[in-house]
């Protein structure tokens, strides 16, 4: 069993920024970014394993497909309970956050930038402990 | 019975002395003490009658009189009979005229050779008391009239059928800027533009047919004879009119509010837009900024990444520059003066 970071937004300089936080809260040791929601779609398709754990962090305006239509693409293979998603975005758009809120994978709204401290939080979520347990 | 105790005013018109002296008879049948006056020719008839201090209760008038008779007669005295009710006294002979008299004012009629107290006693009281229902139904009539003249808002009756105005009232000749006269040449078509004609056919479907006091209220645009268009509220009632079936109609002028509501709601939308702004794009650059700034100051970047990072940051900075300025035009787009929001 293993656990996969995927981050997901066709800001290049926020996915630097995100690494930098992610490596510098231990969150993870090699995330995988995509720049729009159709590579991590094809991407999680073809190599989702149901024994894996996956966390996302996803952005919402993105080329090609954008997030709501990735969390639609995932429903067909992915399961709730080894798939957290974080929905990201810039905007405060309370729409956005009642609909992030609705979705089965969804764990949480989350407005950018991501910051370590953030990060640190989001690892003693209960959902998420599991992970840094057995992962370390 | 007893007597009427009621002092009749009585002006008796006959130049017939032995005529009169049984009327005087009759009526002191059953009156207890009538004001009786007697004159014997027009002449007389029509001294007596300027003078504003004789007033009658009934006026008893003989269809001939040496000096004037008849039409002619009769004619002169409704003129001058302050609307006192009149009652002839005729003759067989006369009997086919004095019907047709009736239509020329007078209340009644009496053949003379079929006179008795009971009948005179009884013709004098009935015209009086119609007389008074009469003045009664006229004023109410006038009231009613006048809250049709008077109204502040503009008014008017159509018929149904043909659509041509029948009456309109001052203030709709005020606001639309037709005479009357123009008004009634004129059918309700004429006041819409020609493009809302299905708009005026259709609300004329809903209210066919209907019957009296049907209610009915619509939006409507009007044209007015400058060729300006305004916004009318109109409320219609099914009412007959002159034996016709014919709708009253009030107009109430909103344009004004109109106008006022599609500028705020153009401001509205503006906003909006300026909030979308805020929400999606302005906090773009400054998101990306903050989580810069937040990795430039962990101190864990060598010279070349710092270097990089900042620079960034400065494009970060100079696009939310950009970004605020086209917030703040659009929001300087926001007029409060209505003719400067396109409508």
């Amino acid at each position: 069993m293993s656990f996969r970071l995927l981050l997901i937004d066709d800001d290049e300089i926020f996915i630097m920024m995100s690494k930098f936080m992610i490596k510098e809260s231990d969150f993870h040791p090699s995330p995988l970014s995509f720049e729009d929601g159709l590579a991590a779609a094809d991407f999680l398709k073809n190599n989702y394993q149901p024994n894996d754990r996956y966390v996302i962090f996803l952005d919402i305006n993105m080329p090609k497909m954008d997030g709501w239509e990735f969390l639609e693409s995932i429903k067909e293979f992915a399961n709730p309970s080894n798939t957290f998603v974080f929905m990201v975005s810039s905007s405060t758009d309370d729409e956005d956050v009642a609909k992030a809120c609705k979705n089965q994978f969804v764990l949480k709204f989350m407005s950018k930038p991501i910051l370590t401290d953030t990060l640190i939080q989001l690892k003693e979520m209960p959902e998420l402990k599991q992970l840094f347990k057995d992962g370390k | 019975m007893g007597k009427d105790p009621y002092p009749y005013r009585i002006l008796v018109i006959e130049d017939n002395p032995g005529d009169y002296l049984l009327i005087q008879d009759y009526l002191d049948e059953h009156i207890l003490s009538p004001k009786i006056k007697n004159v014997g020719t027009f002449r007389d008839a029509l001294m007596l009658l300027s003078d504003p201090e004789a007033t009658f209760d009934i006026i008893l008038l003989d269809l001939s009189l040496p000096d004037k008779s008849s039409e002619e007669l009769i004619n002169e005295i409704v003129k001058i009979s302050k609307k006192v009710p009149i009652i002839a006294l005729t003759g067989y002979s006369e009997l086919a005229f004095a019907v047709k008299s009736l239509s020329l004012g007078l209340s009644d009629y009496l053949v003379k050779e079929e006179l008795s107290p009971i009948i005179l006693y009884k013709s004098i009281v009935y015209n009086i008391e119609r007389n008074r229902y009469i003045k009664k139904i006229r004023s109410s009539e006038k009231k009613y009239m006048d809250l049709f003249q008077m109204s502040p808002l503009p008014m008017w009756v159509y018929d149904s059928e043909t659509l041509k105005f029948l009456d309109v009232n001052e203030s709709a000749v005020r606001h639309y800027g037709y005479s009357v006269e123009e008004f009634t040449s004129m059918s309700i078509k004429d006041i819409r533009p020609k493009e809302d004609m299905p708009d005026l056919e259709k609300a004329l479907e809903i209210s066919r047919g209907k019957k009296t006091g049907f209610y009915y209220q619509g939006v409507f645009r009007h044209v007015l004879k400058n060729g300006e268009i305004i916004y009318v509220d109109i409320q219609s009632n099914v009412i007959k009119f002159n034996e016709r079936d014919a709708k009253i109609v009030l107009a109430n002028d909103i344009t004004d509010r109109i106008i006022h509501t599609k500028t705020i709601e153009v401001q509205n939308e503006k906003l909006k837009e300026v909030a979308w702004l805020q929400s999606h794009i302005v906090r773009a650059p400054l998101s990306r900024i903050m989580g810069l700034l937040n990795v430039l100051s962990s101190g864990k970047l060598n010279e070349i990444e710092k270097k990089q990072y900042l620079g960034y940051a400065i494009d970060s900075a100079n696009e939310l520059d950009s970004i605020v300025r086209d917030v703040v035009s659009k929001s300087q787009q926001i007029h409060l003066d209505p003719k400067k929001n396109e409508l």
